[in-house]
């Protein structure tokens, strides 16, 4: 009997799994038992003729137990630990217990890229055993810190690496490359006028807060976004990873660049697709965007369902699929951005054009958008209509640049890294409100302050925490520890109540 | 020689094949042995001491389909069982298989191919 590791996906999490292999004289017939799905069933046939290209034919009864028993194994990942389980049982190998092997075998017995190889590069290091893995995963495993890692073109050089042969080269930890920034689609150069939803932008990259943009129809908001992904902060080695897990789990290409990922979903989207199902309980769009940008334009077009899912992992931070086929805990830490018209013309509010809806057509539409959903946004902007003259205004050289806002961004990511680091925080928007108040000491000036604010915008409990961390975002931005009455003031200003266009 | 019977045929083609696979160095057990539901023409041990069961068909030229296309799912299956009895009379241990030896016959030239393992792609 020898033992071989191999792995299936739960989720984001890599579970090991044990390859016992037992071949006893008789006829040739091979059978799989613990729970395979099709994927895993049909392994037998790759796995044959992978072996057969190396010539090492299979005879008499094979059975292949794969344990833990009861826990389902799905995908193409088992084929390599089975075909090594098998050489090892036909003595063409020495017995290499302690080792993670993971890879999609092709019939010529090269190895395909597998999903979930990141999650196995974790499950390894914790194990404390070597892993193998196709040569294409090799890129997203080198993020992994402490794993003894081996990307295989092929069964061929493993079996000359594993007898000694021919040993194949450890994989090195590489660094992602350091803020190597792709010309931004939209740069805020770009963008004539809306100076304050500009400097929004600025706010909710530099602090991680979610952002809200309302205005009519042309006048930039999707624009916007997409300048906003100019000046995100480049993400940490740990972010990354995070980052990488999940797209690994969906088989997702690796991309290398450390800018947060931008997701863009449009309103036909299904509750599953955003917030994860399905029967493999993959992760949905807003796991796919944690650490990054969730852009949901014309937002009341969203089904109210979608809408209100998201409710408990935007103020959580992480997401609980819960399927009969078990459940899975994704993060979902994101920065909401999303966009509507102020009503269903589009033009209520506008100061030339006037609305032709009914003061009940208004209601239905603003009440698309549920109160407990706008109470999770931090930035409330109004992007109004340009001006004649501003439409025909000439690129203007005093406008900022999408790289000097991001210099700014920057230096307050920086100071918020500094101070909450030590908590295990990397962004305002994380930090607890507990530890938030005890880092900012405010004045009797600012208590009288926001114990008005308190009374006349009836802020919530959460709303308050919400605009203490937009207050610390600003005062991160001015490059100040202590904070002054005007960033109070500035904050309240993008509170929902502050934007007369969502009263209606 | 068209004047051959099919019985004539057979048994030429199992006389043949026994020379055939003898050549190769495998030693022959036993020859058309019965079974309540199945035959087996010959029974050889390979050169890896692997058990092997043949089975001949041997065709002549003017038949359209070449000989190996006429082993049926019912006949493999006749023969896996005539098989399995033998290997459990005989208390056999080791690895076992199914083999193909066909001859084409064109006049007085008989041209043998050799199909090993022929159920071996069969997966449950």
């Amino acid at each position: 009997m020898s033992a071989v590791w191999g792995m299936t996906l739960r989720g984001a999490e890599a579970l090991r799994v044990e390859v016992e292999v037992e071949m006893t004289g008789g006829l040739f017939v091979m059978t799989l038992v613990g729970l395979p799905d099709v994927a895993v069933r049909e392994a037998r046939e790759r796995v044959r003729a992978a072996l057969r290209s190396l010539d090492i034919p299979l005879r008499g009864r094979i059975a292949i137990n794969l344990a833990p028993a009861d826990i389902p194994k799905e995908g193409a990942l088992l084929d390599l630990p089975i075909a090594v389980g098998l050489a090892v049982q036909g003595e063409v190998i020495p017995p290499c217990g302690g080792a993670l092997f993971l890879g999609e075998l092709a019939l010529d017995g090269r190895l395909r890229r597998v999903r979930g190889a990141v999650s196995g590069a974790i499950l390894a290091r914790d194990l404390g055993v070597p892993l193998y893995l196709p040569r294409e995963n090799a890129p997203e495993v080198s993020l992994v810190d402490g794993v003894e890692a081996y990307g295989v073109p092929d069964l061929a050089s493993l079996f000359r690496h594993l007898r000694g042969e021919e040993p194949l080269p450890s994989l090195e930890r590489s660094d992602p490359p350091e803020q190597i920034y792709p010309v931004p689609e939209v740069d805020f150069q770009e963008v004539k006028g809306q100076g304050q939803a500009k400097r929004a932008m600025e706010i909710a990259a530099a602090g991680h807060h979610n952002l809200f943009m309302v205005g009519a129809p042309g006048s930039g908001k999707s624009m916007l976004a997409k300048a906003l992904r100019g000046i995100l902060p480049p993400l940490s080695r740990e972010e990354l990873l995070e980052v990488h897990r999940i797209r690994s789990t969906l088989g997702l290409p690796f991309d290398v660049s450390p800018l947060p990922p931008f997701r863009c979903v449009h309103h036909t989207a299904t509750t599953p697709a955003v917030c994860g199902g399905g029967s493999r309980l993959q992760p949905g769009e807003i796991s796919l965007a944690h650490r990054g940008v969730l852009f949901l334009d014309e937002m009341p077009e969203f089904r109210r369902e979608l809408l209100e899912a998201m409710r408990q992992p935007l103020e959580d931070g992480c997401i609980a699929v819960n399927r009969a086929s078990g459940s899975v805990i994704y993060p979902s830490r994101v920065l909401l951005v999303c966009a509507a018209n102020p009503c269903a013309c589009g033009y209520y509010g506008d100061p030339k054009v006037s609305c032709r809806c009914s003061a009940t057509e208004r209601r239905r539409y603003a009440k698309r958008l549920s109160g407990p959903i706008l109470d999770r946004v931090d930035l409330h902007v109004a992007v109004p209509r340009l001006t004649p003259e501003e439409l025909l205004s000439e690129e203007d050289s005093s406008r900022e640049s999408s790289a000097a806002i991001r210099e700014r961004v920057l230096a307050a990511r920086e100071r918020q890294r500094s101070r909450w680091g030590s908590f295990g925080y990397s962004c305002n928007a994380e930090v607890p409100e507990k530890l938030l108040r005890k880092s900012m000491q405010l004045g009797p000036k600012e208590k009288a302050f926001l114990r008005e604010a308190a009374r006349k915008h009836m802020l919530t409990g959460r709303g308050m925490t919400r605009l203490l961390r937009v207050v610390r975002t600003i005062g991160d931005l001015a490059g100040r520890e202590e904070l002054a009455l005007p960033m109070f003031a500035e904050a309240l200003g993008y509170r929902k109540d502050g934007n007369p266009w969502m009263n209606a | 020689m068209s004047s051959r019977t099919p019985q004539e045929l057979g048994k030429e083609g199992e006389r043949r094949a026994r020379i055939f696979l003898e050549e190769k160095g495998w030693r022959c057990l036993g020859e058309n042995l019965r079974f309540p539901r199945g035959e087996i023409d010959l029974v050889f041990l390979d050169l890896q001491k692997e058990l092997v069961f043949v089975e001949v068909r041997a065709r002549s030229v003017g038949i359209l389909q070449p000989p190996e296309t006429t082993l049926g799912p019912r006949k493999l299956k006749s023969l896996l069982y005539a098989a399995r009895c033998y290997v459990s009379r005989e208390r056999w241990q080791g690895y076992w298989r199914i083999d193909l030896v066909t001859f084409l016959v064109r006049g007085s030239s008989w041209e043998a191919e050799h199909f090993e393992d022929i159920t071996g792609g069969m997966l449950s």
